[in-house]
Order: C-alpha cells, then sequence, then structure tokens
C-alpha cells in the first residue's frame, strides 16, 4: 500500500482530485491522508472480499450465544486481553481521530469536528503495592453464605504484642463461639498459623450467629486474648413458619411521619388511604383484602 | 380491576470507567455498548410507546456510577465520536458488502439505525441520556429508581454501618441530582441483603427494594404469598420478590428465548472477519481486534463461528413477535392461577440485565416493545406496572424480613467473597475506618482540604465497587479489576496521610478530582461516626 503519509499535501491533493475526491482542496494533510487510504482500500475491495473468504478467521473465540450464563452481561470482552496503549499527550490524543471524512448523514448533525474534552495531562502515578499491615489488631467475620464465614485478621498492634511479651512460648488459636437458636454457646479451639491472615471457617443450618476470638493459649491452658471479632448472624437456609401478622404503609406519607405516630412498629393502624383506624376496623380491612388469611 | 400485576424492572449498571489519560480505552466501551445497543434503543422504544398510547408500566434502576458516565462531557463526547466512528466504517461497509444480497440489507439496517441513535443522542438529548431518561419518567409509565453509589456489595461493607449509609445515601442525592426527585425505590447491588440494611433505606425514605426468590421464601415469618406480593419490614419498607419462572423464560439457555436461531449472533463481528488494514483504524490503538458492535450474522445453531449464516432482520422480527406472544401467554396463565389460589390479585416481579437486552440479546428491546403493545391490545388479565404504582394500588401487606441472600451465583455472597478476591476486603474495611477517622478529627474542613476529604470519599466509593470482584471471579478482565482495586486503595490512603499531615498535594488532587470524578456534590461528612 501507498504510503501517503510521506507525500506532500500538493501531491495528496493531486492524488486525491485524480480520485474524484470531493472538497479535497480544503483539506489538511491528516484528512487528505485518510480520504485517500479509504479511496484504496475501495478500490481494490474486490481483491480484499477474495481474500477475507479464504482467510482463517481471527481472535475471538467462539462461544455460542445458547450456552448463556444466568448473568452474561458481565462477560464482556472475554477473549480480549487488556494491553493499554501507552499514554498519550494532548496532541497526540487528537491525532487519534479518525481520519477518514464522515459521510454526509453524519455531517449533517455534527458541524463541528470531534472536539474531544482533553484532559490534563495526567502524570504517571507511583502508588506502589497494597500495604501489608495497617498496625493494628483486627479479626473480622463477614459472612459468605449458610455454611462458610470468611475470617481475616491483622495481629499488629499493642494487645497481640503484650500478648506475645506474657507467653513468648504460647501458640496462636483460634476460637468460635457458636450460638445455636437453642441452648448454650458452643466453644470450639484450633490452633493457627500467625501467618495465614485469611481463611474460612465451617457453619451449620441452625447457628445464630458466629464470634471469633484469637488469642496465645500456655502450658496448663492458660489464654491470653488478642482480639475479638464481632457476633455476625448466620444466613439462614430453611423456612420460618410464623403467624402472619398484615399492615398498611401508605406511600403518599413518609416513614418519619408514620413512625412518629408510632405506626408500622405495630402501636396503631391506619386504612388504605393513611387515616388512624381502630385495631377492630384493621381486622376487617384485612380480612377483606387477604381473603382466607388469619388477622395476625 | 385487573387480576394481577406484571412488573418488569431492569437494571442499568456499569461501572464507573473513565480514562482521560488515554485516547481510547477497551473498558470505556462498555458504557459505549450499551447506550448503543441498550439504552438508546430503550429511549426509541418509549417515545414509540409513549406516542401510540401504550401502557408501558415498568421499572429502571439507573445506578449512580451509570449516572455519572451519562452526565460527564467525557463521556458525552466519546459516546459521540464512538458512533461516528461506526457510521464512518459502515460508509466503507457499504462499498466493501456491494449489492450482495445477504448483506447489503444489513448494512442498511445499522446505517439507518446509528443514524437515527446519533440524532436523536446529539438533537433530541443534547449528549444526555439522562436528559431522556428523566424525560420519560417525568411521563409516570417509566418509573426510575437509584442504587447504592458505587454498587458497593452492602453485607460484605457493613462491618462500617457508615459505609453503607454512605452508599445508600449518595445513591439518594445523586438520583435526585439528575431526576429531580427523591427515589422511591433502590435496587440493591447483587440484590444482596441482610437483615439492617432496610433501616438505611428507611432514613431516605425509600420504599422498596428487590430481593431475590429465596430471600423471600426463606423471610421471618415465611410470607403467605411468596414472591407473589411484596412484604414489609419492621422499617416500613417493602421487599419484592424475584419470580423464577418469568426470569427463567429470558435467561435460560435451554428455555430461554435469546438463544433462537434466527436472532444475531453476538460473537462474530466485523472487526474480527475483516482484513487488517481494512478495519485498523477501527480496532484498539495497539492494533489488537476488537469488537466494533457491527455483526452480520444469525446464531444459526450449534456450528462454528465460520458457518453462521447472514443476519435476517425481517426473520429475527417474526420470531420477536412469537416469543412476545408466548411471554404475555404465560404470564396470562401464571397470574390466572395464582389469582384463583390466592384470591388476590398477585404481583409477578420480573428483573433483569438492562444490557441483556439489546446488547446480548439484540433483538431483546424489540421483544419489550412487542410484549407492551401485545399486552395493551390482546389480554386484559394482568396490567403492566411499576412498582410505586402497585404499592399505591396495594398498601396492604404482610410484615416479614428478608432471609440474607443475593441473586448471584449460588445465591449467596460467594461470588464477591472467595479466596481470589477476598484479600480486597480489608483494604476496604480499613479505608472506611480512616474515612469515619477523618472526620471526627476535621469536621468542618474548608478550600483544599475540604476537597482533599471529599476526594477520600470518592476513592473510596470506587473502590467498594462489586464489579471488581465479580470481574475477577468471573475470570473475564481481571488486571483490570485488581489494578481498579490497587489504585483507588492506594489513593485514598495517600491522600489520607497528606490530610492528616496538612501537606496536601493540590497538584495531584487536582488530577484525581478529574479522572475519578463521579458525585460531584459529595460531602465526605456522610461518613460522620454513628453512635
Amino acid at each position: 500500500m501507498v504510503d501517503f503519509t510521506k507525500m506532500t499535501v500538493a501531491e495528496l491533493r493531486k492524488e486525491a482530485k485524480e480520485l474524484g475526491i470531493p472538497g479535497f482542496s480544503v483539506m489538511k494533510k491528516a484528512e487528505l491522508v485518510g480520504v485517500l487510504k479509504v479511496a484504496h482500500a475501495e478500490r481494490s475491495e474486490d481483491d480484499l472480499k477474495k481474500r477475507t473468504k479464504d482467510e482463517p478467521k481471527t481472535g475471538k473465540v467462539a462461544k455460542d450465544k445458547t450456552a448463556a450464563k444466568p448473568k452474561p452481561v458481565k462477560e464482556k470482552a472475554k477473549a480480549t486481553k487488556l494491553k493499554e496503549p501507552a499514554a498519550v499527550d494532548d496532541a497526540a490524543e487528537l491525532e487519534q481521530e479518525p481520519v477518514v471524512d464522515a459521510p454526509a448523514s453524519v455531517r449533517e448533525v455534527t458541524a463541528s469536528k470531534y472536539n474531544l474534552v482533553v484532559a490534563p495531562s495526567i502524570p504517571e502515578e507511583h502508588l506502589g503495592l497494597l500495604p501489608e499491615s495497617y498496625g493494628q489488631d483486627r479479626l473480622v467475620l463477614v459472612p459468605k453464605d449458610p455454611n462458610w464465614m470468611f475470617l481475616y485478621w491483622e495481629l499488629a498492634g499493642e494487645s497481640s504484642k503484650k500478648a506475645w511479651a506474657t507467653l513468648p512460648d504460647g501458640k496462636l488459636v483460634l476460637r468460635l463461639y457458636v450460638e445455636q437458636e437453642k441452648g448454650a454457646p458452643e466453644l470450639t479451639e484450633q490452633e493457627v498459623d500467625a501467618g495465614w491472615k485469611r481463611t474460612y471457617i465451617r457453619t451449620r443450618d441452625g447457628d445464630h450467629s458466629v464470634a471469633a476470638e484469637l488469642g496465645l493459649k500456655g502450658p496448663g491452658g492458660v489464654f491470653v486474648s488478642m482480639v475479638r471479632s464481632e457476633r455476625i448472624p448466620v444466613p439462614v437456609a430453611r423456612i420460618r413458619p410464623g403467624a402472619p401478622k398484615f399492615t398498611v404503609v401508605p406511600l403518599n406519607i413518609s416513614l418519619r411521619k408514620l413512625r412518629e405516630q408510632g405506626y408500622v412498629s405495630g402501636g396503631s393502624y391506619v386504612d388504605l388511604h393513611g387515616r388512624v383506624i381502630d385495631e377492630d376496623e384493621f381486622a376487617r380491612l384485612v380480612k377483606q383484602s387477604v381473603p382466607g388469611s388469619k388477622y395476625r | 380491576m385487573p387480576q394481577g400485576y406484571f412488573a418488569l424492572v431492569l437494571h442499568a449498571h456499569l461501572p464507573f470507567v473513565k480514562h482521560p489519560e488515554y485516547p481510547d480505552f477497551l473498558e470505556e466501551d462498555w458504557f459505549f455498548e450499551a447506550a448503543v445497543e441498550t439504552y438508546l434503543p430503550l429511549l426509541e422504544m418509549f417515545e414509540r410507546l409513549e406516542a401510540d398510547g401504550i401502557p408501558y408500566g415498568m421499572t429502571m434502576v439507573v445506578t449512580p456510577s451509570l449516572a455519572a458516565m451519562m452526565s460527564d462531557p467525557h463521556h458525552q463526547q466519546r459516546l459521540r465520536r464512538y458512533i461516528e466512528k461506526s457510521l464512518v466504517l459502515l460508509e466503507r461497509e457499504k462499498a466493501f458488502v456491494g449489492d450482495d444480497p445477504n448483506f447489503a440489507p444489513v448494512v442498511e439496517f445499522y446505517r439507518d439505525r446509528l443514524s437515527r441513535y446519533l440524532d436523536a443522542f446529539v438533537n433530541r438529548y443534547h449528549f444526555s441520556l439522562i436528559e431522556g431518561l428523566r424525560h420519560f419518567d417525568n411521563l409516570g409509565h417509566l418509573e426510575l429508581i437509584t442504587c447504592a453509589a458505587t454498587h458497593g456489595l452492602l453485607p460484605v461493607l457493613l462491618s462500617q454501618p457508615e459505609a453503607v449509609r454512605a452508599q445508600i445515601s449518595v445513591g439518594a442525592s445523586e438520583f435526585e441530582r439528575h431526576f429531580g426527585r427523591r427515589p422511591r425505590g433502590i435496587w440493591l447491588p447483587e440484590c444482596a441483603y441482610t437483615e439492617g440494611i432496610e433501616n438505611f433505606l428507611a432514613d431516605e425514605d425509600i420504599r422498596f427494594f428487590i430481593v431475590d426468590t429465596h430471600c423471600m421464601q426463606l423471610a421471618n415469618p415465611s410470607p403467605v404469598f411468596g414472591n407473589f406480593a411484596p412484604i414489609y419490614t419492621p422499617s416500613g419498607v417493602a421487599a419484592f420478590g424475584r419470580d423464577v419462572e418469568s426470569s427463567k423464560q429470558v435467561w435460560s439457555s435451554k428455555e430461554g428465548y435469546p438463544g433462537d436461531v434466527n436472532y444475531r449472533e453476538f460473537y462474530r463481528d466485523v472487526g474480527y472477519d475483516r482484513p487488517f488494514e481494512y478495519i485498523r483504524d477501527f480496532v484498539q490503538p495497539t492494533g489488537l481486534r476488537k469488537q466494533t458492535g457491527l455483526k452480520y450474522y444469525r446464531i444459526t445453531g450449534d456450528v462454528d463461528l465460520s458457518q453462521k449464516q447472514p443476519y435476517n432482520r425481517q426473520a429475527a422480527m417474526e420470531r420477536i413477535d412469537a416469543h412476545a406472544g408466548n411471554f404475555m401467554f404465560n404470564r396470562e396463565l401464571q397470574i390466572k392461577h395464582l389469582n384463583g389460589q390466592f384470591g388476590r390479585p398477585p404481583i409477578v416481579v420480573a428483573p433483569y440485565d438492562a444490557e441483556l437486552f439489546g446488547h446480548w440479546w439484540f433483538e431483546g428491546t424489540d421483544f419489550i416493545e412487542m410484549f407492551f403493545r401485545k399486552s395493551a391490545y390482546d389480554q386484559d388479565v394482568y396490567e403492566c406496572v411499576n412498582l410505586s404504582g402497585y404499592l399505591q394500588k396495594m398498601p396492604l401487606q404482610q410484615v416479614s424480613t428478608p432471609a440474607t441472600g443475593s441473586w448471584g451465583d449460588k445465591g449467596y455472597f460467594e461470588v464477591w467473597v472467595n479466596d481470589k478476591n477476598d484479600y480486597a476486603i480489608n483494604h476496604l474495611h480499613q479505608c472506611a475506618i480512616q474515612m469515619i477517622d477523618l472526620v471526627d478529627q476535621f469536621p468542618d474542613a474548608q478550600g483544599v482540604q475540604l476537597r482533599a476529604l471529599n476526594q477520600c470519599a470518592r476513592e473510596l466509593l470506587l473502590a467498594q465497587s462489586s464489579d471488581w470482584p465479580f470481574i475477577i471471579t468471573t475470570d473475564t478482565m481481571v488486571d483490570y479489576a485488581h489494578r481498579r482495586i490497587r489504585e483507588h486503595v492506594l489513593r485514598f490512603l495517600r491522600l489520607a496521610d497528606q490530610i492528616r499531615r496538612h501537606q496536601i498535594d493540590e497538584k495531584w488532587l487536582g488530577h484525581l478530582e478529574h479522572r475519578d470524578s463521579p458525585f460531584p456534590d459529595i460531602d465526605y461528612r456522610i461518613y460522620k461516626r454513628m453512635s
């Protein structure tokens, strides 16, 4: 292919004139190069077509749409590996515009050229790596599902230092306090590697909530606590029957105002229009609106 | 009175991606593709339905991070460039395909469509998709609702309740800034709910949210109408449950409509089909090919990409007609049956990612339009409603609290909390802790200090986006997701440190404000310590 960028503007105009390109006389060099490239490509389009048919398909991995995942929208650009172009200055940005002339249909609605918002040149940031430690003693539980709880910790604060000083030969143990729906909380204990920092602990259906504690265990069962987590409820995975109770929450009255009336929490009742009514009237209303269900 | 209600909910969301430091940035295409294939077609659909007087009650989430891109001049200008470039490519394509009877009509179809969208974008919406959406929201059929500021997975952030409050409060105030009124509903990111989140919603007078099917079925106490009526949490905020049946018909690979052989094939794109010299100006500046959005083939069947048959628009639209009719028919049966069972009009709530329609399932927006038209003319069993409209009609409901869960794979939080991405959680919590401390320390900041504290709040919110751990789990643009977590956390920590030392690098702060620029009105005091 001819390298139009090496030609002078006069040469480019001559070429454009010969090809019958309209408006060539007012075009800038970049525009001329663009239109000539297009014109050139169009001339040899028959050749191109023939070549496409024989060329092996490039790039994209075949993926049948019929095998769509439940949330296909996030699969964007799957086969395309991220590769960033080098950062550029403003001048380079403007040069990156498509240099072909817009079709007439486009020109109608875009009188101006691509006047892109140009960034102030942003220098490279040297942000480094994420910190290894925040200099604290912390132990945090995060729910994952009914059977697993995520747990992470950091032992870099005063309390853990003190514990190590008290029991230099102690073993680091993780205690879990599992509160059951009925009965006393259950305590389990396991030795952990101080280097772990992140792990998952097992929970069971029926466990109400879990709290964790890290500390040192010494001879004779001595336990020196370092840090305790908050108590976190375990997600449930079973049906919880109970007597149904109904209420009316009129959309046109703010929740704040309804709260001030002592409402929703069960103190008072309103009808479908937000008027305060007594309990018997409300019972009749529910019976009307919810056939077959028992009030409260 | 209809026998029941059908409530379509579209969740339009993309993470905030803005890279003014590059002339072209691949991940910015997410927004451009969705705008051209989903948001602009939906706006055009609303226009036609309004013009024809079709009642199209539906709910649409526009997340604050998406709204931030829709209103950012950076994205507006680049979206125009994106559409114009596509039209330039189509000029070449016109010459390239010549009078080929298979492809000439497809090229013409795209030219016509994209010219219309460009015209609407520039001349009707003045570069602002927000303006278009606000217009239809005001007319009343479409109800817009909000989402948490950056789509943060709230149950994971709850160890600092202030972080959850900020996500919701910024979500509500950004909605008001864009759409001129307070939101009545919210989409909890990934439908992720755990007990207590409803109280933050009540504080903003947000009146409803949506949970996944199992969170409703396992609610406490068990709801007598299952997923077919909302429940009121004790705070007074309503929770709607997602319907499985209507969802499956659109999503499922076996029963779903989008896999029909006549619909457009997503993976066969001109960007990969054309000779390199020809296409180089329309792919990545690095020379790597990419999707251009011009796709001329139909799904055809379970065959190799090279064996796909040409796309026939008319044949595809015939299938749309059949599928929309089938969807309507199934809703009639479902709603009649539920009404008989309950003796009360049920509501069927069908939420989907908006980008499924148009971007993934190319004809999806036509499907929605056809469904509304048929529902208006061909049946009288159900009425299409938005969720506020329903709550106005049916304010009496059961009191119950949904169970913890999400609409992600397996129903809980595994997608966002697993050994590939859990390293980030500590950093997100630590930044939130520091943010709360900063408010204690600088309760009345002014000038540069105020700007820096507000920017800290933006960096923290951007780091919390659920999209990053999601992308890491699904193994798509993993490097980019890791990079975004790292950059926002480190920008936050460095800026926080500068604030504490009273040594703010103002020039750098300016760059951050320009680049990580959503939520211009944010007030860092939203992180004020809760007692």
